[in-house]
């Protein structure tokens, strides 16, 4: 009697589940024309390539679309003068309603006066290091770009010693758990992130950090090799622009903290940490400030243009929706930064 | 607090039950008032006090009437404390809802005989429920007055009745003859009631949150336009007449499964109002909590049908306009309650025509119903339209829209429209070919059938709501 109950629980639960995939799937083809079948995620809009990950040309997810070339945005117009933009999730944009990322914002401002038309290129990538030599140099050529605007993400140096320079490093994980092969557990999840209070999101966050924290080393700052590597990847990634003969800006990387940490910040400090709770929260801002030192002096030596975004886009949250990732005034306020710049190079 | 709010359902809703079912009956009851006290106050805890002051009168009130029917008091003596319960009723519930109303109206009605005057409106804070409340403390004065009724000896007993936080905020309008014995007597909760419960939770969340809230930008577009043509407004009327009915039918089923849940049975609210084929018949199922409240306290002392049929007609037009005016401060309101009463009468009037009609048309089969339905139908979307527009002018530009009902429609919209109401249609053709509204009563339909039908729902709850919206009758 009781095997009986318990099967039957647990045959009501899966026929429960199931149709609550179904929907999800239903939902996501109906909607956003996704595969009925296939895993749906934001890992449908990349595919493994010789430069370690890509952009799948034609994919969409959610908001998110991938044009032939792999990029995130529109098709360039074919007769217009190429700029770049390259960068992690950042420029890629994560928060910003379409149409409003710093490299669409930017294409429109210089488009604005009608004299020459410009395509701004969004070959950013989440998750990625300016070390992707590879990928920038294959995007530079294919597009035959003038400018190359890089604005790098310190932070996805944490825990690196040594720079890439040119090698592939990011494999498209496999759904290893049978969690992810549900569809409606993606969607439970951003549910869950939408519903619950942010004292409570940030109580779950401080819990995964003190866990992580009792198994692993935490460091209060970033070691010198990590600058280094950073520093040297930048560098690399600059002269390849250079030598395949698009000028290149550098833009130091701004963040919601601003250059000091304020006690009010600290569940905005805890999300960030989060992902990366290997390092003590005071190490972030010393590491955005030694990062950004670092993009001033590779600038130099590189004799390029560089531009402080820091001063342009100031902290907070009406230009940032969580700690580096711009609000739609944000990503406004990084475009209307680059634009002079992005002009007077061209014009050069 | 919202019932689809997070606070309600993840951390109010969860403590009470657990806490509830837990305890034995009287402290049950005890602890249901500090809950919807609460409850309550999670608006505006100054609420609390004309909640309690109603209460308190009502429950002094109605002893004062047991006593004195029992010791032989004259009618005129137990007259003189009902008419203070009424009129201490009605004046809070006028000075609340109805002061800067009636004192505007006034001064546009001088500034239109051409006195400039300098008449002071004050800020008033409308008490939340305070019109549903009212009429559930009135209705226990009357009934004890009446001897239909026994005045409770709990003051306690008597608060949580018209406290309790599932049917405080926005009905069904619950007579104390019904609730107050399933608050004085223990309740018994079996997997029935909680199987019943849950149903009525699901699938008014569903009207509320999927249908509801998903209607509601349409309407918003259609009534803020201030030059709509007719497909705009058809549009608009036929998404608010769902919308009102899906919100508000909504609210009663989550109200009615809350209450269930903790074994209290409340009364139906809505029984298919939307396949009425006259205006009784509409009034039969719309609201019914409220309805049968204005027949029952105000249409038979006024003397109902016994009279002539002028007096009928003057009783049916005075407690239609009543019924419009308690909807809110407004004269869209008080125009629908004419609206619906001229309806009622004109449909007393006609009885002749339609027999006729339905003689000489009945011989097909359906045409006669379906003429009836149709034309009912039509008739109560225009007094939504009423009912929603925020001016006369409004009124009457939509009114003249109407000529051309399909000029620049838009089939988006429409399509839009018909596929968030397409479900509910499925469903109540189901609960009216089955004569049941429970339509996924365990009796019948299979645990897999319903197990599939509840996780279609919630995911739709969970995932295809439209903006949160409030509950329209939370404004009454």
């Amino acid at each position: 009697m009781y095997k009986r109950t318990v099967a039957s629980i647990a045959g009501y639960s899966l026929v429960a589940l199931l149709t609550l995939d179904t929907c999800a799937r239903i939902d996501d083809a109906f909607n956003e024309g996704a595969p009925f079948l296939a895993p749906y995620n934001i890992n449908a809009l990349f595919q493994p390539s010789e430069f370690g990950r890509e952009g799948k040309p034609g994919a969409r997810f959610g908001k998110w679309s991938i044009n032939s070339l792999g990029y995130r945005g529109p098709e360039p117009d074919p007769s217009g003068v190429n700029i770049l933009t390259f960068g992690a999730s950042e420029t890629f944009g994560l928060y910003e309603d379409v149409g409003n990322e710093y490299p669409r914002v930017l294409e429109r401002l210089l488009n604005a006066n009608g004299a020459a038309r410009f395509n701004v290129i969004n070959i950013a990538l989440p998750g990625v290091r300016i070390g992707r030599i590879g990928y920038l140099t294959n995007g530079i050529k294919r597009t035959s770009a003038k400018v190359v605007i890089i604005y790098s993400s310190p932070s996805n140096y944490i825990g690196m010693t040594e720079p890439l320079c040119g090698k592939p490093t990011f494999r498209i994980p496999d759904a290893t758990s049978i969690v992810e092969y549900f569809r409606i557990s993606g969607k439970l999840e951003m549910l869950l992130k939408k519903t619950l209070p942010a004292q409570v999101l940030t109580l779950l966050r401080e819990f995964s950090i003190w866990q992580y924290s009792r198994t692993h080393e935490v460091i209060e700052r970033v070691p010198d090799s990590t600058i280094s590597a950073f520093a040297a990847d930048l560098e690399c990634a600059g002269r390849a622009t250079q030598a395949s003969g698009a000028k290149v800006i550098f833009a130091t990387h701004a963040t919601y903290f601003g250059s000091k940490l304020m006690p009010s910040d600290s569940a905005m400090m805890t999300s960030w940490r989060r992902f990366y709770p290997e390092l003590r929260e005071s190490g972030f801002i010393d590491l955005e400030e030694r990062a950004n030192a670092s993009i001033v002096a590779v600038a130099s030596k590189l004799g390029a243009n560089f531009i402080d975004v820091r001063e342009h886009v100031q902290g907070g949250t009406k230009n940032f929706a969580d700690f580096v990732h711009f609000t739609n005034a944000g990503a406004a306020s990084m475009a209307t930064t680059l634009s002079p710049m992005v002009l007077d190079a061209l014009s050069r | 607090m919202l019932f689809n709010s997070f606070e309600f359902l993840a951390v109010f809703l969860p403590i009470v039950l657990i806490i509830y079912y837990l305890l034995p009956h009287r402290a049950q009851n005890a602890f249901l008032v500090l809950a919807s006290i609460t409850f309550y106050a999670s608006w505006d805890w100054r609420f609390i006090f004309p909640l309690l002051f109603t209460s308190g009168l009502d429950y002094w009130i109605s002893k004062k009437l047991e006593y004195g029917e029992n010791h032989g008091w004259s009618k005129t003596r137990r007259r003189r404390y009902l008419t203070i319960s009424i009129v201490s009723n009605l004046t809070l519930l006028g000075f609340f809802k109805y002061f800067n109303f009636f004192t505007q109206s006034l001064y546009d009605l001088f500034w239109q005989m051409g006195f400039n005057t300098n008449i002071q409106t004050l800020n008033i804070v409308l008490p939340v429920a305070i019109s549903f409340y009212t009429f559930q403390a009135l209705s226990y004065t009357i009934d004890v007055y009446r001897g239909e009724l026994h005045a409770t000896n709990s003051f306690w007993d008597f608060f949580l009745a018209v406290l309790y936080f599932p049917h405080l905020v926005a009905g069904p309008i619950q007579r104390a003859s019904l609730l107050l014995p399933q608050v004085t007597l223990p309740r018994a909760i079996t997997a029935e009631k909680l199987q019943e419960g849950v149903h009525l939770i699901i699938w008014g969340f569903v009207k509320k949150i999927y249908m509801a809230d998903n209607l509601s930008p349409i309407v918003e577009v259609a009534f803020s336009n201030p030059s709509p043509n007719g497909g705009a407004t058809t549009i608009g009327v036929l998404a608010f007449c769902f919308q009102i009915y899906c919100d508000f039918s909504g609210y009663t089923d989550i109200a009615r499964g809350l209450a269930k849940i903790m074994g209290f049975e409340f009364s139906l609210n809505f029984n298919l109002p939307y396949i009425s084929r006259n205006p009784s018949e509409f009034w039969r199922r719309w609201h019914i909590s409220l309805s049968s409240w204005l027949r029952d306290y105000l249409y038979k002392p006024l003397g109902g049908n016994r009279g002539s049929s002028w007096t009928t007609n003057r009783n049916l037009l005075i407690t239609m306009l009543l019924g419009g005016l308690w909807h809110g401060a407004a004269w869209n309101f008080v125009l629908w309650g004419f609206y619906h009463g001229v309806l009622l009468i004109g449909h007393r009037l006609a009885g002749p025509i339609l027999r006729l009609g339905e003689k000489s048309l009945g011989r097909i089969p359906g045409i006669w119903p379906f003429i009836c339905w149709f034309a009912m139908f039509f008739l109560t979307c225009y007094g939504w339209l009423l009912f929603r527009a925020s001016s006369v002018d409004q009124i009457i530009n939509m009114t003249a829209s109407l000529a051309h009902p399909f000029e620049n429609l838009d089939w988006k919209s429409l399509h839009r429209v018909a596929s968030l109401v397409s479900p509910l249609v499925l469903v109540q053709a189901v609960q009216w070919k089955s004569k049941t509204l429970y339509f996924l009563d365990p009796r019948y339909v299979s645990t897999a059938a319903r197990i599939i039908s509840y996780s279609i729902m919630t995911y739709a709850i969970l995932f295809l709501g439209g903006q949160t919206q409030s509950f329209v009758y939370f404004q009454f």
